[in-house]
């Protein structure tokens, strides 16, 4: 039988079936015991660095796998299915590259892309604030210039990777005489973690996505030189905002993944699962559960993919694109993963059964990058943009 | 006005009310354009004016109103020509 056409051509889904062999082999076995012991082994950060994964987004004058961001899409998703915390790992990482890549010098790009593609250098996003969360111009991390670079002082928190990042994209107010709280400017700075100032303190506890490496982060009185600034004053957000739409761009795709993992081991358990003498799969209201599921992952997929193909073209339009992949692909991962642990029944409330890990994992998506709430209100205030064109 | 004047004011009415805005406006510091969606509007003038944006063009007095806007398309254009 031919295959039904696909939504991509060859080469990328040839592609798609090599993260998706990868990680089934090498990422997925792990993943419940990563989750128990809230760690991300080296081993694993390693093996996704040997395969070039974390180069995905770089060009390949430098090293990188030069992927297309539906190809992008498509390693998220599949590294999604197997463990979030990995595919957090490639979302921090690629937000540093692309803010590199899309801002930074030629200097910037020489120093830093080649250790970045390669996963020699581990990159995080350090937004989040123990203030500031979601609103990027509430930080309170002060950048003051001082001779020949900038002095930093301040906390973040919620970093994921954190704990072992070797670059930290930071964003941070510029402090002047003259600033007030209303009209500071936003600044990037490529921070790399040996500065001397800089310590770290892991985050424990967590519901989801627990071997991220989350960390709170405190730079006091770091030096940071001049040459380490992404763009210039007055691109801080943008630099935010655009590095912010791969990490939204990503989380969509692994929201996807995690969803497709839910339908499969559902379907693999109501099959397998006898009550009343029949299997699960042939109650009727199981079937609709994975009826409806299949459904979800498909549309938050072709959601994503408009997503991925507005971004590779550039078109002004895929900052909406983006936000709708990842709102929608977050909640309906919610969803998935909650019928997922129903059809489960105990066994779903186990974590021998990867899909209790999968329903906490996915509700992290619709809070993290962006919690749902403020992504409905960026969403609506784009309707006029779209009636407009 | 210009096709280029004509072309931003059509983006930005998406994005903020633009019956008040004139060419030589702040639309940053009058609050016509939330600087988050600078990255949107860069994407827009890339895409509509067939133009390649480098690091030296990420200057705000290019973009700062849409004068500066439509003086720094045309020259973009002129050199990429």
């Amino acid at each position: 039988m031919k295959p039904v056409p696909l939504f991509w051509d060859a080469e990328t889904e040839s592609k798609r079936l090599q993260f998706r062999q990868f990680a089934q082999e090498h990422i997925a076995p792990h993943a419940q015991e990563a989750d128990r012991q809230e760690h991300m082994p080296h081993d694993i950060i390693a093996q996704v660095a040997s395969q070039g994964l974390l180069g995905s987004l770089v060009t390949s004058e430098y090293g990188g796998r030069n992927d297309d961001y539906l190809q992008f899409g498509l390693l998220n998703e599949e590294l999604g299915a197997a463990c979030s915390s990995v595919r957090t790992l490639l979302t921090v990482h690629s937000m540093t590259v692309q803010a590199v890549m899309q801002w930074g010098t030629a200097e910037q790009k020489k120093k830093y892309l080649p250790g970045l593609a390669q996963g020699r250098t581990l990159g995080a996003f350090a937004l989040t604030e123990p203030q500031a969360g979601s609103d990027a111009r509430g930080i309170a991390t002060s950048a003051v210039q001082t001779e020949g670079g900038w002095i930093l002082n301040g906390v973040k928190r919620w970093i994921s990777f954190g704990q072992c990042a070797d670059l930290l994209l930071v964003m941070a107010a510029v402090e002047t005489k003259q600033s007030t709280p209303a009209n500071r400017q936003a600044i990037a700075l490529l921070f790399p973690t040996n500065t001397p100032g800089f310590s770290r303190q892991p985050i424990k506890g967590l519901l989801g996505t627990r071997a991220s490496m989350l960390a709170e982060l405190h730079f006091n009185d770091c030096f940071v030189p001049a040459e380490n600034v992404l763009s210039r004053p007055g691109f801080g957000l943008a630099v935010c905002s655009s590095a912010l739409e791969i990490g939204r761009l990503s989380v969509a795709w692994g929201g996807v993944g995690i969803a497709q993992a839910c339908l499969e081991a559902s379907a693999a358990y109501a099959a397998k699962r006898r009550q009343f003498d029949r299997a699960l799969a042939e109650h009727q209201l199981i079937q609709a559960k994975i009826t409806d599921m299949m459904v979800a992952v498909q549309t938050a997929r072709l959601l994503c993919v408009q997503a991925s193909r507005a971004r590779q073209a550039g078109h002004p339009h895929s900052v909406l694109d983006v936000l709708m992949a990842k709102y929608h692909a977050a909640k309906m991962a919610q969803q998935a993963a909650q019928q997922a642990v129903q059809i489960h029944g105990a066994n779903g409330c186990s974590d021998e059964y990867p899909v209790s890990r999968l329903y906490r994992d996915a509700k992290t998506l619709e809070i993290i990058e962006g919690t749902s709430e403020v992504l409905q209100g960026l969403i609506a205030k784009q309707v006029r943009m779209v009636l407009n064109n | 006005m210009s096709k280029i004047n004509e072309a931003v004011r059509g983006f930005l009415a998406g994005l903020c009310d633009v019956d008040s805005l004139s060419d030589d406006d702040d639309i940053f510091a009058g609050g016509f354009v939330n600087s988050l969606y600078l990255v949107q509007m860069l994407n827009f003038i890339q895409s509509e004016f067939s133009i390649e944006l480098d690091e030296d063009d990420y200057d705000m007095a290019n973009f700062r109103s849409l004068n500066a806007i439509e003086t720094f398309i045309n020259e973009k254009q002129k050199d990429q020509q």
